[in-house]
């Protein structure tokens, strides 16, 4: 996979190459290396701590009560870490470190879910595990960002993506294996170990690779008296053109896409008897596979296009995709409709950091501009699969599709009628 | 989605009212289930406090419930005890199965009759096989929390 990665965006290396000319610490190939793989692995790490968690808690013998309260507590306090992570990365000197800690807490609290499952460690774990995913999310844009630079941010964000969405879907289909087949503790025993290749991959970035200035959004360039620019206040980081209707956008995304494979899942468990556990596996796995595919395409294009454009193809696919899943029943058909989820998620995998390196460009706050849309994520998906539960137990499934398509129309019009072009500078020579 | 994994539980609602409403609730526990009306056989001969111990305490061979695995008749994998629902006099009535779904997604939850459980011996494993299909479980009414439990029956 290493090699198809390479061929696929020849641009891209160029681009590295022009862009860090005039600048010190032209970005090293191992870098780039590293930072697939970091990808990789994080995406695989991150697998078990989702609603798995719940069955693997079951099978320890919790009730149903506790499992519920620990995991609102994790996501109360998800929701509430994501905006100081995000502000922390950007006071954070060394993003690698900020990076490496955040890695190293997730590996601690996979390790105590496995080995003691009592609610008060439990409750740790989440709380580790919530406050070093709001760190770990941003530095790795932010690394990403310190490395290449604005101008070929967006080519390397499509591949991070592409090895992010490669994690994720083969962590999902070796996790799932692995609960069924060996047992659910087994799941939390390999996400720990998981950890020790996710921070080798971090070592093989070399720290001087990064430019921390860069990384924060202060665009490189320094001051006529040779400072660089600092962080700005947070009030003028909100002021800044497109922020706070990019998040608006990105909430509302999220409260029409989150509830979608949750209930696409169980009406799959319901309608289709022999094949059920494979096809909501293909649910899951299926979008991967097409993110993996196209977000390098996303990347470039998103520098050749603009970002509109993209934004307005990823925002219009999930209307589509909900009126599809509100009239089909056919369970074949939902796997090949949530494909389509593929298309939104390379699209916002890629956009989100790159709009967010867009707008906060000179300010230095680029990651606290992510913790605030990644708040604006997790209130989307949390009223999301709550509003959609309620609509599909009283009204029915089909309902509740067409309540989140509704709001997906919403999302796209909040897009193409509110939201600017954020891309600075027509790209005209491999320069921005 | 790229953050798929991320997504709250749909627990998650219901817990939240607890978390607003309810105490600290006590961690980790199992249930287990002595036959009904546990015999206490008092014996007058002995009136000693240590023969009088022993006869208030039995040894069974009882197994924990909850968590355990549920298969049919033909030996599938079908989901796990998740809960047990009691009428007003504490007699177990049902047992919640969550049944289905993949690393936790696409999981139903469906409320099964007590009497169409037996409790078996697979070699020294203890299984639970349910008197039920794959396809009558997958088509059972779902079972929620805040409403009065449809019980799926045995089939005969």
């Amino acid at each position: 996979m290493a090699g198809s990665a390479r061929g696929l965006r020849p641009t891209a290396s160029d681009l590295d190459r022009t862009a860090g000319a005039p600048d010190p610490g032209t970005p090293p190939r191992t870098g780039q290396r590293g930072l697939d793989w970091f990808n990789f692995f994080v995406a695989d790490i991150q697998t078990g701590f989702g609603p798995f968690l719940s069955v693997y808690l079951t099978t320890q013998k919790w009730t149903q009560v506790d499992i519920g309260l620990v995991l609102s507590i994790g996501s109360i306090a998800g929701l509430l870490a994501q905006v100081p992570g995000g502000w922390v990365v950007d006071l954070a000197r060394s993003k690698l470190r900020a990076a490496g800690l955040a890695v190293i807490a997730i590996g601690l609290s996979a390790l105590l879910i496995a080995l003691a499952p009592t609610f008060v460690t439990l409750v740790a774990a989440k709380l580790l595990h919530v406050g070093a995913s709001s760190v770990l999310g941003p530095a790795i844009a932010a690394i990403t960002l310190g490395l290449v630079g604005h101008a070929a941010v967006a080519a390397r964000l499509g591949r991070n993506a592409r090895f992010s969405a490669i994690g994720n879907g083969l962590a999902a289909a070796v996790m799932g294996a692995c609960g069924y087949f060996i047992s659910p503790q087994a799941v939390f025993l390999v996400t720990a170990a998981l950890a020790i290749p996710a921070q080798l991959a971090l070592n093989s970035i070399p720290e001087a690779a990064i430019d921390p200035v860069r990384a924060d959004g202060g665009n490189g360039t320094k001051t006529e008296e040779g400072r660089h620019v600092g962080h700005v206040g947070i009030s003028s980081l909100l002021r800044k053109q497109g922020l706070l209707v990019f998040t608006l956008c990105i909430l509302l995304f999220h409260l029409a896409n989150a509830a979608m494979l949750p209930l696409v899942g169980s009406d799959v468990t319901m309608r289709s008897s022999r094949w059920a556990t494979a096809l909501v596996a293909a649910c899951i796995i299926a979008p991967q596979l097409v993110v993996a595919a196209i977000s390098p395409k996303v990347g470039e294009l998103a520098q050749d296009w603009g970002r509109r454009p993209l934004l307005l193809i990823g925002f219009g696919v999930l209307p589509l995709r909900g009126a599809l899943l509100a009239w089909t029943s056919d369970p074949y058909m939902i796997v090949a409709v949530q494909a389509l989820d593929g298309l939104s998620g390379a699209v916002l995998g890629v956009l989100v950091p790159l709009t967010l390196a867009d707008v906060s460009r000179g300010t230095g706050r680029f990651n606290l501009a992510q913790g605030i849309v990644g708040c604006a994520t997790g209130v989307g998906a949390s009223l999301s699969t709550i509003g959609a539960g309620v609509l599909a137990d009283k009204l029915g499934t089909s309902i509740a599709f067409a309540g989140l398509a509704a709001v997906a129309v919403l999302a796209f019009a909040a897009v193409a009628l509110l939201m600017p072009e954020t891309r600075s500078v027509p790209r005209q020579d491999g320069k921005v | 989605m790229a953050n798929f994994l991320r997504l709250p539980h749909p627990v998650a609602a219901a817990a939240l009212a607890s978390l607003i409403v309810g105490g600290p609730s006590i961690a980790p526990m199992s249930v287990a289930f002595a036959e009904p009306g546990g015999h206490r056989e008092r014996s007058y001969q002995n009136t000693t406090a240590e023969v009088e111990a022993q006869s208030a305490t039995r040894r069974h061979s009882l197994e924990s419930v909850l968590g355990r695995e549920v298969r049919t008749r033909v030996e599938e994998d079908v989901g796990r005890i998740i809960d047990l629902l009691a009428d007003r006099y504490g007699h177990v009535q049902a047992a919640v199965i969550e049944f289905g779904g993949f690393l936790g997604i696409g999981t139903r939850k469906i409320a099964v009759e007590w009497s169409a459980l037996r409790f078996e011996q697979d070699g020294r494993k203890p299984v639970v096989i349910v008197e039920l299909t794959r396809d009558e479980l997958r088509v059972a009414p779902e079972y929620k929390q805040s409403e009065p439990a449809i019980v799926r029956r045995a089939s005969e």
